[in-house]
């Protein structure tokens, strides 16, 4: 009977020997102190590795033959796959793993791939930490037949699923623009949107294509379909990082290499990407709430060694748990084995891992607990992360978005601030990029810091906490990181008009008695942040200030933020300071008007760009006038006539505007720079008084930064008259 | 050698990853597929083992069968047949100790003696390891494979004696039995059939199709038209997932309403199964981990939604239980049973002991 089987797998094989290449690294720091030990792949979702998701919706597309590439902690990934099922006799797939220590980028991985030639024919390109249940078989087949037929030329497929925008699993750094050909399914134009108002299309689209179709309800499941002419192309053009890097070199040079892109939209079928907090939650709620199906915990989970229940209102127990009587699991709750919870308990939209103990009276919401998580009684912990061995103990509260990572201990008796992301060791900066680009005074001033913390910890943490906070760095090197839209988890897509009206009300609150320290410490200086809440704070400002304001590069913005921060820091002298201005000026294409717009905006949030910690308003202030100080003579070089001082003082508006605490302070604002002479008293009330602009919108705006400045204002009129009169008296002398 | 069984082990670790793939993915055809192929594993798994003990057989298909399940814990039909094969073994080993002690019978005439040594036989009681006859066995089980083969047709040579001249029949989703149930009686007498759809999966669409091609008089309708047309039929023949020791059915969506609403018109619900279907557990059953299967939500609400999605909570149950009492009969390959007698097929069928795997 043997041989029959081998025959036939034979046949199998010469018809459909289907490739996939898995990259188990994500190359970022999304996860924050969570990835520190444990790779992006094997983070547990719902109790089961992140990778094996992957892995199963391969072998559910009858993949033959699976590459796994790892990076950072590769050693665990392999071990993982040692012991996984695939390595079993019997197994229907075989999974290789690689390690690739060097690689720091997709592209890289891809050109490895070229450099062993390890593909020959199509391929598929996925990432390690996709959940899925289409079969990307069909998909391969679509992408043959098109290859075969009458467009060679195709050299990746791209799966899209239809999400619209505001799709709890849609992140917001997937945000994205496309442009496809209608008949053809071929992908003209890709943009990341990034929540962007105004959108570009180039004409040449519109002019050669009859039948286009721009879609802006498609997330991307980073599940391609590669012939295996790609990692060639990734070797040839070594500036490709990111897939990205790729469609869009192959977008632009489309005429030259002749190479096409196409879409793949599925519907019905389930495929996403864990790409940051917000979407592992999603994610989470999709897979208890069976949109995965068959990858849910009871089918999935289950196998012959353990068996997972599954009962009314999505709630799933694994063997041995212990329910204590009264404790209440309402519903989307997944319990894994061994785990104890106490009488009185509630548990809503939480999973929680093996061997767990959860004390009485404990009320957990939305959170996710990993395998020995230890909860004394009498907690309260809403939308959290709890990596394995983390205990907590009594009576201690936990906001949304917290996340401790691995073996941390708090409480008793303490409250943990909202985004609040604890670690069980102080951090030491040289885990995650040796090649830091601030140098040495980075490090010290972090170990300052460090100190300065550990001195509170106690206060903070509870009296027996092991938990010191993480700090993330900003990767500067790395393009996408310029433009991370850092999301706080737990305040989901579908929350947003709760968030909205709660911004409405911390707005409100602030106005009245100068902004508090909790709301600034939520906002945390995040420009991203600061821009996304634009919308909402339109109903208190009474005009939209996206039309009106100056339009900002923030990568521009970012690095000149950083130039300030490091010139600053070394001491660079002002001259070659001015001098990296303009080369900057010229590398981000932007105009003279948008520098002179920014300076003023750059001075203020150097404040809160040296720390990680919020700064209050008052720091930001005093930095603020000392830095004008300091660099007075470089702004007066800038602004040199009335002109540059109006788009000066329109540049601090827009920022104003968008920072809602500093409102308040804007004739201080003024004020300072009135006093180094860079705002002369002309150019401010020559702004002040006028009266032309091109829209409603603009003169609301502008009526509304006249009612913030008038203290300054009544000032300047008064001192001129003063002065003016004493004039009058000097003549008289 | 060794390494032949090595390949021969790996083969059937292959072939057990195969189906358990199969039914996780969904893509088996019908129930009698299920049971042969769970059959073919078994004979497998049986004659590979190469244990001559009873009880160290028993555990080791047990343990096996326990793997297969885990594929698809709903899929009763796999624990049926295991249950069945144990049962076999288990008898076929009974035949053994039988044989031998009229062997000694027939040789040792001294009536005192064959007491004793039945009398001692007694006391070692299970302790004697009995080597175990690997041919009966499997005789036996392909015996079971050909009876589950010949389930459908023999079903359908009964239709005759359920469907009249002109009667009007309901009948919901797709079952192959029922299919096969009408078209025998097609042959004969002329009648109408009205399929309900069985959404969400709609295999009413199919069996609608397939019942036409067989130039029945087809209507295919919706769910919510049962209640409407209920006081028109006259009977209600239905298939069914697998039943319950209790008699009570393990069937698709919308047979649970369909039967109470016979009921409720008083007419008669015949469930057309066959005897492997039956299973010895009840639907309370505590270890019984999973009657029902639940299926992804994207059959009735769309994805893309945002807004719906974080707002609802879909439950897209596969089967519904119907009690026993809202059947009428069930028409089986050996023949019709009433809904009662079920709890007695259930202890010729099965050992107590195999119940729980």
């Amino acid at each position: 009977m043997a041989p029959k089987g081998k025959n036939r797998n034979d046949v199998l094989e010469e018809e459909f020997f289907l490739q996939a290449v898995v990259i188990a690294d994500s190359f970022n720091v999304r996860f924050g102190p969570v990835t520190y030990k444990k790779p992006r792949a094997l983070l547990p979702l719902v109790n089961i590795p992140l990778l094996d998701y992957t892995l199963e919706a391969l072998a559910i597309s009858g993949v033959k033959d699976v590459f796994v590439f790892c990076c950072h902690l590769g050693e665990q990934v392999r071990e993982h796959i040692r012991q996984s099922k695939w390595q079993e006799g019997g197994s229907q797939m075989t999974v290789t793993a690689l390690m690739l220590d060097s690689c720091r980028s997709m592209g890289d991985v891809l050109r490895e791939i070229d450099a062993k030639s390890l593909i020959r024919s199509d391929f598929i390109l996925i990432s390690g930490d996709i959940v899925s249940n289409m079969d990307i078989s069909l998909v391969v087949k679509e992408h043959k037949e098109r290859t075969h037929g009458k467009d060679k030329s195709s050299v990746m497929t791209m799966v899209y699923k239809v999400a619209l925008p505001g799709h709890r699993s849609r992140s917001k750094e997937d945000a994205m623009l496309l442009i496809e050909e209608g008949e053809t399914k071929r992908l003209l134009h890709f943009e990341k949107s990034h929540d962007k108002r105004k959108i570009k299309i180039p004409t040449e689209i519109l002019l050669e294509h009859e039948d286009i179709i721009i879609h802006n309800d498609l997330m991307d499941c980073h599940i391609s379909i590669c012939s295996p002419v790609v990692p060639t192309l990734f070797t040839d053009n070594f500036d490709y990082q990111t897939r990205d890097n790729f469609v869009k070199g192959i977008l632009i040079n489309e005429e030259i290499m002749g190479y096409k892109i196409h879409l793949s939209i599925i519907r019905d079928k389930y495929a996403a990407r864990v790409s940051n907090m917000q979407t592992y939650d999603a994610i989470s709620k999709d897979v208890i709430a069976r949109w995965t199906y068959p990858l849910v915990p009871d089918m999935f989970g289950s196998s012959h060694k353990e068996t997972i229940k599954y009962g009314r209102h999505n709630v799933y127990c694994g063997e041995d748990v212990t329910l204590a009587r009264g404790c209440d699991l309402q519903k989307d709750v997944v319990v894994g084995r061994g785990t104890c919870i106490g009488s009185g308990s509630v548990i809503s939209g939480c999973v929680i891992g093996k061997n767990c103990q959860i004390g009485e009276n404990v009320k957990l919401r939305n959170s996710f607990l990993w395998d020995n998580v230890k909860i004394a009684s009498n907690c309260d912990i809403d939308t959290a992360l709890l990596c394995s061995g983390v205990q907590v103990l009594d009576r201690v509260i936990i906001n949304k978005g917290v996340i401790l990572a691995w073996e941390v201990v708090v409480g008793p008796d303490v409250t943990i601030k909202k985004g609040t992301q604890l670690m069980s060791e102080a951090q030491k900066d040289d885990w995650d990029d040796p090649n830091m680009s601030f140098g040495e005074d980075e490090v010290r001033s972090e170990s300052a810091d460090g100190e300065d913390k550990e001195g509170q910890e106690p206060v903070n943490y509870g009296s027996k906490s092991k938990a010191y906070p993480y700090k993330q760095n900003v990767d500067s090197e790395d393009e996408e990181e310029g433009v991370v839209l850092d999301q706080t988890w737990g305040i989901s897509a579908s929350e947003s008009d709760d968030r909205a009206s709660e911004e409405d009300s911390n707005d409100s609150y602030e106005e009245d008695d100068g902004g508090s320290e909790d709301d600034e410490a939520e906002r945390g200086g995040n420009l991203d942040d600061e821009e996304e809440e634009e919308d909402q704070v339109d109903s208190s400002l009474g005009f939209i200030p996206s039309v009106c304001m100056m339009e900002r590069n923030t990568a521009f913005y970012q690095e000149l933020v950083d130039t300030f921060v490091r010139a600053n820091n070394e001491k660079i002298t002002e001259d070659n300071l001015t001098l990296e201005i303009n080369s900057l000026k010229h590398a981000y294409t932007v105009s003279i008007e948008e520098v002179i717009h920014s300076l003023p905006c750059v001075l203020l949030d150097m404040a809160s760009h040296e720390q990680t910690l919020p700064v209050s308003v008052n720091d930001r202030i005093s930095t603020f006038k000392k830095n004008v100080q300091l660099y007075s003579s470089l702004l007066r070089k800038y602004i040199k006539n009335t002109e540059t001082q109006l788009t000066l003082i329109n540049g601090l508006g827009d920022h104003v505007i968008r920072q809602s605490d500093l409102r308040p302070r804007l004739p201080l604002l003024l004020n300072t720079l009135y006093d180094v002479d860079v705002l002369s008293e002309g150019a401010i009330l020559r702004w002040y008084n006028s009266t032309q602009f091109p829209s409603v919108n603009e003169s609301s705006r502008h009526a509304f930064l006249k009612k913030l400045s008038q203290p300054f204002i009544t000032w300047l009129r008064e001192a001129e008259e003063e002065s003016s009169d004493s004039d009058v008296s000097d003549g008289n002398n | 050698m060794p390494g032949g069984d090595g390949d021969k082990a790996n083969d059937l670790k292959e072939r057990i990853a195969l189906f358990v793939d199969e039914l996780k993915k969904g893509s088996t055809q019908g129930s009698c597929d299920v049971a042969i192929k769970t059959i073919h594993l078994l004979i497998r798994i049986i004659s590979q083992a190469k244990i001559s003990n009873e009880r160290d057989l028993i555990k080791h298909v047990a343990a096996e069968g326990k793997r297969i399940q885990a594929g698809d814990p709903s899929e009763n039909i796999i624990g049926n047949i295991i249950c069945r094969i144990l049962k076999i073994i288990r008898d076929e080993s009974g035949y053994c100790h039988f044989f031998k002690i009229e062997l000694f019978l027939l040789i040792e005439v001294n009536a005192r003696k064959t007491w004793f040594v039945w009398k001692q036989f007694q006391s070692k009681g299970q302790k004697t390891t009995v080597p175990l006859e690997d041919a009966s066995i499997i005789e036996a089980i392909t015996e079971l494979k050909t009876e589950i083969e010949g389930c459908v047709e023999n079903i359908a040579a009964q239709a005759p004696c359920y469907i009249n001249e002109n009667d009007v029949i309901l009948t919901i989703g797709r079952s192959r039995t029922v299919e096969a149930f009408l078209k025998n009686a097609a042959l004969k007498n002329k009648f109408q059939v009205l399929v309900s759809e069985c959404a969400p999966f709609y295999q009413g669409h199919e069996m609608a199709k397939n019942l036409a091609q067989a130039k029945i008089n087809t209507t295919l309708i919706t769910e919510c038209q049962i209640g409407i047309i209920m006081p028109r039929v006259n009977k209600v023949i239905i298939g069914a997932h697998s039943f319950m020791a209790n008699g009570g059915l393990k069937a698709v969506t919308g047979t649970n309403i369909m039967a109470i609403l016979a009921k409720e018109h008083n007419k008669h619900v015949i469930v057309c199964s066959s005897m492997y279907k039956l299973s010895p557990l009840f639907h309370s059953t505590s270890k019984h981990a999973s009657f029902n299967k639940f299926a992804s939500p994207s059959e009735l609400l769309d994805y893309e939604d945002a807004e719906l999605l974080s707002k609802v909570e879909v439950m897209t149950p596969v089967f519904d239980y119907v009690p026993p009492d809202l059947v009428y009969m069930i028409v089986s390959n050996n023949g019709a049973q009433s809904v009662s007698y079920m709890y007695r097929l259930v202890k010729d069928f099965y050992h107590p002991d195999d119940v729980e795997l």
